[in-house]
């Protein structure tokens, strides 16, 4: 239950993070897209905006370590080379459309479209196949 | 310029603030929402809900204001949602871009800001993840830009 109240605590603190990026700076809160300008040139315009977000996402967790424990580092994650080929996945998948799944889940959702219904639900469906065949590395069998 | 800056950082820190809380930034954590058991638990859902509170009411009161063309904050113009702006262009790659996206989820359990704000633990798994995701994205980048030549 406590699990559950952190959990909706963590989804207000980031729909509100959502939201305030929305008010203030006119745009969907979408990490992969915010990465994706940076890397490729595109958001060139944007760039100190970007990167002081990307600076808070990163950044924060060093001064919060003290307050909220923080998963094993290592334990939970598969080789290196399954690492490697999953980030690449996510990168191109999420570049092919338009999104990751919490900007798609969360920036989007009060406005419903076909689009990211279709493609949270393919995410899902496909990160469940991923379990089911890669097999879950942290999770005690 | 300092504004919209000063508040990308707050929205960064926010953000990260609550993926530690809800607990994505824990692979285990989030390979068990695909375990359909006895132990599988709402959590998911519960981040989804509790995020999705702020931003119905963001887009109320943006619409009541004056149908979405009043001004953000700190000027400029008010963006559509990706959704919208590619709305009628659910293509096969787009498609596609979704199977790949929750594979590589699945497989590794942290998302893309996941895995940004676990970088914090300074291991060489995290940070090849993080160089792994930046690479997809580049490449992704000069496959879309060659395929809607």
């Amino acid at each position: 239950m406590v699990d559950l109240i952190y959990a909706l605590l963590g989804g207000v603190f980031m729909g509100t993070a959502a939201a305030l990026y929305l008010f203030t700076n006119g745009r969907s809160l979408n990490t992969s897209r915010i990465l994706a300008g940076v890397i490729d040139g595109t958001g060139r315009a944007s760039l100190t905006e970007r990167l002081c977000f990307l600076a808070g996402l990163v950044i924060t967790p060093f001064f919060l370590s003290a307050l909220i424990s923080l998963p094993a580092a290592e334990a939970a994650l598969p080789p290196l080379s399954v690492i490697v080929a999953a980030g690449m996945l996510m990168g191109l998948g999420a570049r092919f459309c338009g999104g990751c799944i919490l900007s798609f889940a969360i920036s989007e959702a009060p406005k419903p479209s076909w689009y990211a219904g279709v493609i949270v639900v393919v995410m899902l469906i496909s990160a469940c196949l991923a379990v089911m065949f890669v097999g879950p590395q942290g999770v005690a069998q | 310029m300092r504004a919209r800056a000063l508040f990308a950082l707050a929205a960064g820190a926010l953000f990260s603030l609550g993926l530690m809380l809800s607990g994505l930034t824990d692979p285990a954590t989030v390979q068990r929402l695909f375990i359909f058991s006895a132990e599988w638990s709402p959590r998911f859902l519960f981040v989804l809900l509790g995020a999705t509170l702020p931003m119905v009411v963001a887009w109320q009161v943006i619409r009541r204001r004056s149908g979405d063309r009043e001004s953000p904050l700190v000027g400029g113009a008010f963006s559509e949602p990706s959704s919208q702006a590619t709305a009628s262009k659910l293509t096969p790659l787009a498609l596609l871009g979704a199977v790949l996206f929750g594979g590589g989820w699945g497989a590794v359990g942290l998302c893309i800001s996941a895995a940004l704000v676990s970088l914090n633990m300074f291991s060489l798994s995290h940070m090849a993840l993080v160089i792994a995701i930046s690479a997809g994205l580049w490449l992704g980048s000069l496959v879309t830009q060659f395929s809607n030549r």
